[in-house]
């Protein structure tokens, strides 16, 4: 991120695949007065360069042939290039380039022609050393504080350290906690080496002592024989480059080191000057002092230039390439200018520019306001308001065959069921397969189809997944009973969630029945059952055999024909033909059978009088509460038992989280308290929860029965209210209300939400009075902590369903109609839900005051 | 060109994948080159490396952290009880759940919201002190190798490479970050203080950054401590300031930053640190100067900018916010949330021309649906502003689309039913406020109000 960006003025790109680093870059005068620009590349490409910046109407001219000096192809790649007064007796500038097994002393001779601008140059080689091992870099340097000579240290990758005094090699020694070649500098003033070793540390050798550990004749017999440090700078990380500043003015010298992170100033005796923690990762850096001020220019991976003075930031600017290589030089016409190096080849020459490059977002459209377009935009927007508040009537679709085809076949054959079940007793357990085929009419993104049965009822798989399914979509599943228990219900229910290609949620419901004989087998008729449930038909009489005609094998009689269901206590349920009405009747010992039997009877005789229009069933007796009561009361007991059970999990655990908590404060002292039995403590607490879960799975497996008998009842209810002489409307209600799935949620269980609706029954559709009607019906859903208020309340609704069989709707609809326009005058009448009862008490109260006052009357009369 | 030049070459030029390959190459021919080994071993560090100062999370309140000192702090001298100041003017300072202030440029550990009801929903084990990413590091680089793991750690004789100056430091590198095996780390660690008779400053770093990963914050003070007496470094401040961030000791946090300070002056990292601290303790005008200071030094530092920016916006001045959040714009930093705040400051200074564009450009932004939610949030404040009540229910509930846990959202619809006179409807929204986020001080007073009207 920069406000500012550099502006080049001098581009050349090498045109071959060639690599860089950042050794392979120097500017330097040479012998001349304005700086050359020297690279070479790691196939061994020498490129000498001096840009002319001619200054043309203002405009400094860009790269152009002539500002190439010398071009020279090694056939080794070129590992770094330096210059110095390298030959013996001369005092001229020489080039020394380091190959891996060379290091060449070159001469750059430039002739001046008679003609303006054309000029002879030479670039030749005045001598070379042989090395004996691969280099890595080197260093030039008036070592020893040897006046106008420039000597050379090269530095290789094991380690070793060759020093040549321009034509002979002085001596070679070995470098301590080396590892990997790191960049190395000489400091003039104290005469000393420094750089990085293996322990990430910076080091300084003196000259001397370096050429003391040194030996010219034998480098391998002093391997052991290594140099001391003057001082050592532990640093802590690795570094990228460092460099010396030396101060004239104040004689002294500053090492600038580059780190992966920081970027430090030492003082040539090893103390930290100053450092900067860099909030970015750095490629390469080039420091210089003007008047006494550090000024390093920093580049970073992500391609800015950062300018430090000392630490504080003074210019930043974006680069146009990430440069592996930055120098200053000094041109003739134009100073301090910066050169970089790419990776590939690509020099620059530019400068900081001060015209800021304001970071421009792309315009937006600023047309004209399109009105239409604008009017897509805003549906576009009311649209999604719409999706996300859409009502769920959305979900279900009227016309769904033309979205969607469903499909269930049911196999009557029955197989040997395989899977494991909870039933131990019954020798040839069956299941049966059902094939659902799914044909999608429309693109769907996603498909779920899952399948539901009542609960001792399992069906498998249950949810099958398919993604972007283009034909038809077939599942296989089997359907068997797994617990010991009856059967609620037969049906099966389908269920196909799709999401479509728009992105809309919709789903599908479609049911099937399943066969009786996999729940039910045919046993002898009894005459006698505790329950009995009669039904009439306004059409003749239909023979039983016609009804199950899967059974006439089995059965003799033609008025009378019983099931029993497979679980192993259960009772026989007897439908006996009535000799002179149109009647069944139904019968047993056990209630819980009823309800699958009836929803079959009832289920058969619609279907075999499908084509009569007029044909009707008809319940007309009260329904059985005393039976569904027993039930309800048996689930609430049991629902509390778990609750209890819970409750003393929790209990337990927590206080085992406490042990644990303070054995692990007391483990963590240094010296060791005693642990005061506390260890006693956390066994015991964790048996006694051993023993509580195991008990919590007895009473969850005596929930689920209460509930699976608490469905039977309420499915058995549902299926006579079903055939019960009420109003449609009515009836519909009803259905919802007896529902016939009992769960119980941690939260809330089913005599919570039942007591409610049953409440809100009571007050409005079954009102007996006007005055109930006025009452504001119940909203809030309370936890039941009393069963006989439910089961009062459970018990007048089945009263009233069987009284109110010829309720008028009209009234019904009057009293919604009351209620609606004024919903806040209702808010206000809500009453706490104990105060009805309050009221009733009341007015027995007052009903007693008025007898004793009529009785005071008579007394006194 | 020697292989291992190549290789080292290569690694300073950033193609560390190359470089390992070359490395291998070489560890082929000569299966004990330390040299090759310990290049290979930095590459496959550098390639996953991330600052982890910066990068810290600060776990949740463990169940079992026994590291906070004062259960009971008094006012002031810790972040949960330090003190609120009677804000006054257009709008205070939002603030986090926790009661914190916002902080104006979003780092680890500065969440706005609790981000969703699945976060919310807290699994009964609570969250361990070890941050995932590590974690995550590690299993990205054990990925990419395909023949098995370039060391295997469990034959690793540490007390070997303990004594080797030369690969203990670049092995523990490569064992904390590349491999995520903090236990083994530290105790290569532990072996290698030992055999430099604790006189090297960067192993008791290390030391405490391992201490710090298991938890032992304690320990890793004590670390850091001794690692401050032997040797000065800005990263050591910084570490031990956030031990004692965690251990909700803010006034010896800021002492250290001092005192830091006083050796590296003017230091932006470290008066970062200061700026942060104070802003969670609520204690703005100390905040603002070091951030002022911090651009002094260091001009370009978004965070710095993006905090004054906010400071001079809740501060009643949007004209200043305005100018520098152009100033973030203009150094290239083009995000939604930017444009966003560009939009209410102009909103505030009265540039209505400007605010329309600026909104747009976040919406054109934002692609995340929180970030959209927000910006739909701000433009709510347009409408209202312009009196458009119906454009401001459509816009919060455009925001209540892509963020449907929005609870300033809910409150300020209720606000806007109310006054339509749907008083039921603005209850019923309120209350669902009151559940998404029960901290919420306006949805309680407009309840209460709504109650007693």
């Amino acid at each position: 991120m920069s406000l500012f960006k550099t502006r080049e003025f001098w581009t050349t790109q090498s045109e071959d695949v060639e690599y860089f680093d950042q050794n392979s870059m120097i500017t330097t005068s040479l012998n001349g007065d304005s700086n050359y620009v020297i690279t070479g590349s790691q196939s061994g490409v020498l490129r000498i360069f001096k840009p002319s910046c001619e200054i043309v109407d203002n405009d400094i001219n860009g790269f152009l042939p002539t500002d190439l000096v010398v071009e020279k192809v090694f056939d080794q790649p070129i590992l770094q290039i330096g210059c110095g007064r390298l030959v013996s007796g001369s005092l001229v500038y020489q080039t020394a380039i380091l190959n891996p097994r060379y290091l060449s002393i070159y001469l750059l001779k430039i002739k001046e022609s008679s003609v303006e601008h054309i000029t002879q140059t030479t670039f030749e080689v005045i001598y070379d050393h042989h090395l004996q091992r691969s280099a890595a870099n080197f260093t030039i340097g008036q070592f020893g504080g040897s006046q106008n000579r420039d000597f050379i240290c090269v530095q290789f990758l094991d380690g070793m350290l060759s020093f040549y005094e321009q034509e002979n090699l002085t001596f070679s020694c070995f470098l301590s906690d080396f590892l990997l070649p790191s960049p190395m500098t000489y400091v003039k003033k104290t005469d000393s080496f420094i750089t990085g070793n293996g322990n990430w540390a910076i080091v300084s050798y003196k000259y001397n002592t370096l050429s003391e550990s040194g030996d010219q004749k034998d480098v391998k017999s002093n391997l052991s024989n290594k140099a001391i440090p003057v001082w050592t700078y532990n640093l802590g990380e690795s570094i990228i480059d460092i460099r010396v500043v030396e101060d004239d003015v104040n004689k002294l010298n500053y090492i600038m080191i580059l780190g992966e992170k920081n970027l430090y100033c030492l003082f040539d005796s090893g103390r930290l000057n100053f450092m900067k923690k860099l909030e970015y990762s750095p490629v390469c850096f080039e420091v210089y002092l003007i008047n006494e001020k550090f000024f390093s220019l920093v580049v970073s991976e992500t391609t800015n230039l950062l300018v430090y003075e000392t630490t504080t930031l003074k210019w930043s600017a974006k680069l146009q390439f990430l440069p592996i290589s930055i120098r200053r030089a000094f041109f003739k016409n134009v100073k301090g200018v910066l050169v970089f190096l790419s990776e590939e080849g690509r020099l620059e020459c530019s400068y900081l520019g001060t015209e800021p490059n304001l970071f421009v977002a792309p315009p937006l459209i600023e047309r004209e306001l399109d009105l239409e377009k604008v009017e897509d935009e805003l549906s576009n927007l009311n649209k999604m308001i719409k999706d996300t508040y859409g009502n769920d009537l959305k979900l279900t679709n009227k016309n769904a065959d033309k979205e969607i085809n469903i499909k269930i076949n049911v196999d009557k054959n029955l197989e040997p069921c395989i899977f494991e079940t909870n039933l131990k007793d019954v020798p040839n357990l069956q299941m049966c397969t059902v094939n659902i085929e799914v044909i999608p009419q429309m693109a769907f993104d996603e498909v779920q189809i899952s399948l539901a049965v009542s609960k001792p009822l399992k069906v498998e798989p249950s949810t099958q997944f398919f993604i972007n399914p283009d034909e038809l979509m077939a599942v296989k599943c089997h359907v068997y009973l797994s617990d010991d228990m009856n059967v609620p219900s037969l049906f099966l229910n389908v269920v196909v969630t799709v999401i479509s290609s728009l992105g809309v949620p919709r789903n599908f419901n479609k049911a099937a029945m399943l066969p009786l004989s996999l729940v039910a087998e045919v046993c002898p008729a009894h005459k006698e059952g505790d329950h009995k449930v009669t039904l009439n038909i306004n059409q003749n009489m239909v023979p039983l055999l016609n009804l199950f005609p899967e059974f006439a094998e089995d059965t003799k009689s033609t008025s009378s024909i019983a099931f029993k269901s497979l679980s192993t206590n259960a009772q026989p349920v007897t439908i006996l033909l009535a000799k002179s009405s149109e009647r069944y009747r139904i019968q047993t010992s056990s209630f819980t059978s009823l309800s699958f039997v009836i929803e079959q009877l009832i289920h058969r005789l619609t279907k075999h009088h499908s084509n009569i229009d007029e044909f009707k069933m008809l319940f007309n007796s009260s329904l059985p509460s005393n039976e569904v009561i027993a039930y309800v009361k048996n689930h609430f007991t049991k629902r509390r038992e778990v609750f209890e059970l819970e409750d003393f999990l929790d209990q337990l655990s927590a206080q085992f989280r406490t042990i644990q908590k303070r054995l692990i404060s007391k483990f963590k002292v240094k010296n060791p308290t005693p642990l005061t039995n506390l260890e006693i403590l956390i066994k015991d607490t964790y048996t006694e929860i051993l023993k509580t879960v195991l008990k919590l799975q007895e009473a969850n497996g005596e929930l689920f029965k209460a509930q699976t008998e608490l469905t039977c009842a309420l499915n058995l209810i549902g299926n006579l209210i079903k055939i019960m002489n009420i109003d449609d409307k009515l009836k519909e209600i009803l259905l919802s209300v007896f529902c016939p799935s009992v769960e119980d949620l941690d939260s809330q269980n089913w005599e919570d939400v039942m007591d409610s609706t049953l409440c809100y029954l009571l007050r409005t559709y079954l009102a007996k009075s006007e005055k109930d009607k006025l009452r504001i019906s119940q909203t809030n859903v309370e936890k039941v902590t009393d069963i006989s208020k439910m089961e009062k309340h459970l018990v007048q609704v089945l009263e009233r369903i069987s009284k109110t069989e010829n309720i008028s709707l009209e009234q019904i609809e009057d009293g919604i109609e009351e209620e609606q326009p004024n919903p806040e005058l209702e808010k206000e009448e809500v009453k706490p839900l104990g105060s009805q009862f309050g009221e009733a008490s009341m007015r027995i109260l007052s009903a007693r005051r008025s007898l004793s006052r009529r009785r005071h009357k008579k007394d006194e009369q | 060109m020697d292989p291992l030049y190549l290789a080292l070459s290569l690694y300073r030029r950033r193609s560390y994948d190359k470089c390992i390959e070359v490395c291998t190459s070489i560890l082929d021919k000569q299966p004990l080159d330390q040299a090759a080994w310990c290049l290979k071993m930095r590459a496959l560090t550098q390639r996953v490396y991330v600052d982890d100062i910066e990068s810290e999370e600060i776990p949740e309140k463990d169940f079992l952290d026994d590291n906070v000192l004062a259960t009971a702090p008094r006012p002031g001298t810790s972040m949960k009880t330090a003190v609120v100041p009677s804000t006054s003017g257009l709008s205070s300072r939002p603030r986090t759940s926790t009661g914190r202030p916002i902080s104006g440029i979003a780092r680890p550990g500065t969440q706005m919201r609790p981000e969703s009801a699945l976060d919310r929903v807290r699994t009964a084990r609570p969250l361990t002190g070890h941050s995932a990413r590590s974690i995550r590091l590690g299993t990205a680089a054990m990925l990419t190798q395909k023949d098995g793991p370039f060391i295997q750690i469990s034959r690793l004789n540490l007390s070997k490479y303990a004594k080797n100056p030369c690969l203990s430091k670049p092995l523990f590198e490569y064992l904390f970050y590349c491999d995520g095996g903090v236990r083994t780390a530290m105790e290569l660690a532990v072996q290698a203080t030992q055999h430099g008779e604790f006189k090297d400053w960067w192993w008791k770093v290390q030391l405490a950054k391992c201490y710090i990963a298991v938890n032992l914050i304690r320990e890793a003070e004590q670390q850091l401590r001794s690692a401050i007496k032997q040797h000065y470094h800005v990263e050591t401040f910084i570490r031990l300031t956030r031990i004692y961030y965690r251990v909700d000791q803010p006034l010896s946090a800021i002492d250290i930053c001092k005192s830091g300070l006083e050796i590296f002056p003017k230091d932006v990292t470290i008066m970062t640190e200061l700026g942060r601290l104070s802003e969670g303790l609520n204690d703005t005008a100390m905040s603002v100067k070091y951030y002022r200071n911090i651009l002094v030094e260091d001009a370009m530092n978004i965070e710095a900018v993006a905090s004054l920016g906010m400071y001079h916006f809740y501060n009643n001045q949007p004209e200043l916010a305005l100018r520098y959040y152009r100033r973030a714009l203009s150094m290239g930093a083009h995000s939604a949330e930017l444009y966003n705040n560009l939009g209410l400051c102009c909103l505030f200074s009265q540039q209505l021309d400007f605010t329309i564009p600026y909104f747009q450009r976040a919406l054109d932004l934002a692609t995340d649906l929180k970030v959209k939610a927000e910006v739909w949030y701000n433009l709510s404040h347009l409408a209202m502003a312009a009196g458009d009540v119906q454009l401001a229910v459509q816009c919060l509930n455009l925001c209540l689309c892509s963020d449907s846990t929005h609870a300033p959202a809910f409150n300020n619809l209720a606000v806007l039913y109310h006054k339509m006179g749907k008083i039921n409807l603005a209850k019923a929204y309120l209350t669902s406020a009151k559940t998404l986020e029960p901290e919420l001080a306006e949805v309680h007073v407009n309840l209460e109000y709504l109650q007693h009207a």
